[in-house]
């Protein structure tokens, strides 16, 4: 239902510079007696020119009788089909057409390799962090190097491999965030002793397996860390120094706190790591 | 007989095992958890930067927008790092 429509979002606070007008309009009109509050967070339509459709709350209040809190599950997908569907309406928007395709984070212009990351966060109570974030990491010859291909077992230091580690967090951590900036930390350290070993071949690929424990840091300090183990396949064509293929996985645990500091939880945190070459998805 | 020379034909034609049972057992996992299309519709929708790019593209492109307002400190939902 939103193959046409240009997506994007903004967050701030009442009172906050600069507010966009039509932020300002819907908050105005959420103030009126018998609107709001519902959630804080609200969806809205605007046309070509700017203009504002529509909107509506993006959890609305849950029907007389329910118990608290917003609407879930089955009744959330309904306000919201309801809720496009009248705004398509009034756009003149025919019927929703079939989705777009999926689009992941490319090579950035200039860069012909490069590492993406999925990230997921297995928050039972928040099922928002169990859809995947996607980044990638542009990876210079330099970058490369720790992967070489090894004609014997040998160690990598984890930091080595920092430049694609670094986006090993998951999405939405607000006490990982810096509070003036509102920046989230930077994963600035890794380390472990991580093995970098022949793992087979065949034809003109050879295959070389990285594997070891890895603990992260991060730019907010208190001693905070997670971590996890860390498996790569990486393959090599002849002997070109930069892979032909990289496929991995990192599966570890991420310590959560409470928004004030409280409580102490800790979730199943996966990562998956695959090659990203100019020619296409990899040299295989 | 046909069917027997057939299997075995295709057998020696197999390449030999290419990943150390290791290196293997990594690409299963891999195979596992790398999301579907279906766990990556968020990345089906045409995001944009910010609100500023999004009602220059619109107006040029005669596109309606789609603007999520989040009324707290944090909320960047752009890359879902925020």
């Amino acid at each position: 239902m939103l193959k046409e429509f240009v997506v994007v979002s903004w967050h701030g606070h009442t009172g906050d510079a600069g507010i966009p007008a039509v932020v300002n309009e819907v908050w105005e009109a959420k103030r009126r007696p018998g609107v709001g509050p519902g959630s804080n967070v609200d969806a809205c339509v605007l046309d070509a020119a700017g203009k504002l459709v529509s909107w509506w709350n993006a959890m609305a209040p849950r029907p007389a009788g329910g118990r608290g809190g917003g609407m879930q599950g089955d009744a959330l997908v309904r306000h919201w089909k309801d809720s496009l569907g009248e705004a398509r309406r009034s756009l003149g928007l025919g019927a929703a057409g079939e989705a777009r395709p999926v689009v992941l984070p490319g090579l950035p212009d200039g860069a012909d390799s490069g590492v993406r990351v999925f990230t997921r966060l297995d928050d039972p109570g928040m099922p928002a962090y169990n859809a995947p974030v996607v980044e990638l990491v542009a990876m210079g010859a330099d970058a490369w190097k720790p992967l070489a291909r090894p004609a014997k077992a040998g160690t990598v230091d984890a930091a080595a491999c920092l430049p694609w580690l670094s986006k090993m967090f998951p999405g939405g951590v607000m006490e990982r965030t810096d509070p003036d900036t509102k920046k989230v930390y930077e994963i600035t350290g890794a380390t472990g002793t991580l093995t970098l070993e022949p793992a087979g071949s065949a034809g003109e690929s050879r295959f070389a397996l990285l594997r070891g424990r890895v603990t992260l840091t991060d730019s907010g300090g208190g001693g905070f860390s997670f971590s996890g183990e860390l498996q790569v396949v990486v393959e090599f064509r002849g002997n070109a120094a930069v892979p032909a293929s990289l496929r991995g996985v990192f599966e570890g645990r991420y310590p959560r706190k409470g928004p004030q500091g409280s409580g102490g939880f800790e979730f199943d945190l996966t990562g998956v790591f695959e090659g990203v070459f100019a020619e296409g998805k990899d040299r295989r | 007989m046909t069917r027997t020379l057939s299997v075995l034909m295709l057998l020696f034609t197999l390449p030999a095992a290419a990943q150390s049972p290791a290196a293997k057992k990594t690409l299963d996992r891999f195979e596992q958890l790398r999301p579907s299309d279906a766990d990556l519709a968020m990345y089906r929708l045409d995001w944009a930067e910010d609100l500023a790019e999004a009602t220059r593209r619109a107006a040029k492109e005669k596109r309606p927008v789609l603007l999520i307002v989040i009324h707290a400190k944090y909320g960047d939902m752009i890359t879902g790092h925020c």
